[in-house]
């Protein structure tokens, strides 16, 4: 009964559920992203060949964050993962400004798909703290973010001391409790 | 093929008794009236064997015996008996393309940590680590075996007893899920480590290649040319130094610095991730595509020349491939970050 009761509670008590799916090119720190906002802490990472998934629960919004491989010959993979999704978080790393260029044709496919209309999209200009990294400014200039109609938003962050994590996950709340 | 043709009488070979050939034959004949005609062939399993399963039932949790089967079609099939099985009827399918395996209070996959601190990140989801190398040395890092035959029929007992407590589920240790795309949920559990962990292997080598049979479908057409196969291959094997990782000697190393012309393996990759791009850009071999530039730069450099460069000074603690994590990155930062070995 005591089951019963605790199972009915969490029904009525349970937070909004918000599918959340997190792209990016390889080495951008998806993985580092996910396992920083899930544990709180820095897990080693390996190249992630296929997908992690957890959920994160915050501003009683139960985000469930699908992190899914960026290798070049995987990301035509990531269209399987378009349905229902909520929300679109792009992690770009901003130490490498040459591959902008690179994130910016699969960030506009993304944006452009039929699936993602109405998602918001929080870009995490990532790796703020390494020497070559460009401002946020100059990110939503070379991603052309400023013509997309879309909802957007740019934080900068380093997924390594959490700065910024927050910021962004306040902003998709927001957006998703629209 | 009809009917096989009747036992020659006189041989005794043990692998031609009559017995077994009538055995045979009764089977041939029982499969063509299913089948309605011979040689259709199911999938040949690469796994199978018993495995508990966990009922989806929302309140009572029980755990049943299946026979289970991963097969190189891509799909892992329960059936509630071996006879089910073998007539094959009554099986519920897994589409393995897009799954992936967690496990209990193992590292979150596409993440790994030193074999020193197993058991830090207890309770955490894994998520599908196609790593070969990698994989091995993250399942080892899993708790040390515990359970003998009896520890894990009191353990069934108290699953089957439907009150499972919450130090009841931290016992669980040989158990793993699948989760789908969809977050579909299925649980199992193997009897030992071993067990668990050649399964666990199986259907991410069955995950890994649903998901590249899928390539055909790719959105852009950017079939790969053969040009660049063919150099990738004489990357790995002719290049000197090549067939081993350039940091921790593992060999067979799939993964490349394309700024530093060197190869290594994923472990060490993803310590040359962290070190950042302006030291070292990071692509693999096979997963990513590869344009003349950075491929004519792996041609002229390699793992030998590489390290006549960053090794240049005698140096000690090189680490070796079962070396931990920390050992690794220490090396690796030491040698790149650092320049700590190169003759100036």
């Amino acid at each position: 009964m005591g089951l019963l009761i605790s199972r009915f509670l969490a029904l009525v008590q349970s937070s909004q559920p918000c599918r959340v799916l997190m792209l990016g090119l390889d080495n951008a720190g998806k993985t580092t992203v996910l396992y920083k906002l899930k544990l709180g802490e820095v897990v080693s990472t390996i190249p992630t060949i296929g997908f992690n998934v957890e959920t994160v629960e915050y501003k009683n919004i139960s985000f469930t964050v699908w992190d899914v491989g960026g290798q070049e010959k995987i990301r035509p993979l990531w269209r399987h993962y378009y349905q229902n999704t909520s929300a679109i978080i792009f992690v770009v790393d901003s130490n490498d400004p040459v591959r902008l260029a690179e994130a910016r044709e699969e960030l506009h496919y993304l944006v452009n798909s039929e699936d993602l209309r109405d998602c918001p999209l929080l870009v995490l200009a990532n790796k703020q703290d390494l020497p070559n990294a460009v401002t946020i400014n100059k990110m939503s200039d070379e991603l052309q973010l400023r013509d997309q109609a879309k909802n957007w938003y740019v934080q900068a962050t380093n997924a390594i001391t959490s700065e910024g994590l927050y910021e962004g996950l306040d902003w998709l709340a927001r957006e998703v409790a629209k | 093929m009809d009917v096989l043709p009747p036992p020659p009488r006189k041989i005794s070979t043990p692998s031609s008794t009559p017995t077994t050939s009538r055995k045979i034959r009764g089977k041939s004949i029982k499969d063509k009236r299913k089948n309605g005609k011979m040689g259709s062939g199911r999938a040949i399993p690469i796994k199978e064997g018993y495995l508990y399963k966990k009922s989806n039932k929302t309140i009572h949790k029980e755990w049943n015996k299946k026979y289970v089967t991963v097969c190189d079609n891509g799909t892992l099939s329960y059936y509630s008996s071996f006879h089910d099985y073998m007539e094959d009827g009554h099986g519920r399918d897994i589409f393995l393309q897009y799954t992936t395996v967690k496990v209990r209070g193992m590292h979150p996959c596409g993440t790994k940590s030193g074999e020193s601190t197993p058991e830090h990140l207890s309770g955490i989801m894994n998520g599908f680590n196609l790593a070969n190398q990698g994989l091995a040395p993250i399942l080892n890092t899993v708790t040390s075996n515990f359970g003998t035959q009896n520890i894990r029929k009191s353990l069934r007992r108290r699953k089957s007893s439907g009150n499972k407590t919450e130090e009841c589920e931290d016992s669980e240790r040989y158990d793993f899920s699948i989760v789908s795309l969809d977050n579909k949920q299925w649980h199992f559990e193997a009897d030992n480590h071993a067990e668990r962990d050649e399964w666990i292997t199986a259907i991410e080598k069955q995950t890994l290649s649903s998901l590249q049979r899928n390539e055909s479908n790719k959105r852009q057409d950017k079939p790969e040319t053969p040009i660049n196969t063919q150099i990738i291959t004489t990357i790995k094997n002719q290049v000197p130094g090549n067939l081993n990782c350039v940091d921790c000697d593992r060999p067979n190393p799939e993964w490349a610095s394309i700024n530093l012309g060197i190869l290594m393996c994923i472990e060490c990759s993803g310590i040359h991730r962290n070190l950042g791009s302006h030291i070292s850009k990071v692509r693999s071999l096979d997963l990513d595509e590869w344009s003349p530039g950075p491929l004519s730069v792996m041609m002229g450099l390699g793992n030998a020349t590489g390290n006549s460069i960053w090794e240049a000074r005698p140096s000690q603690g090189k680490p070796k491939p079962d070396s931990s994590r920390e050992d690794k990155e220490r090396w690796i930062r030491t040698k790149y970050e650092n320049k700590e070995f190169i003759v100036h």
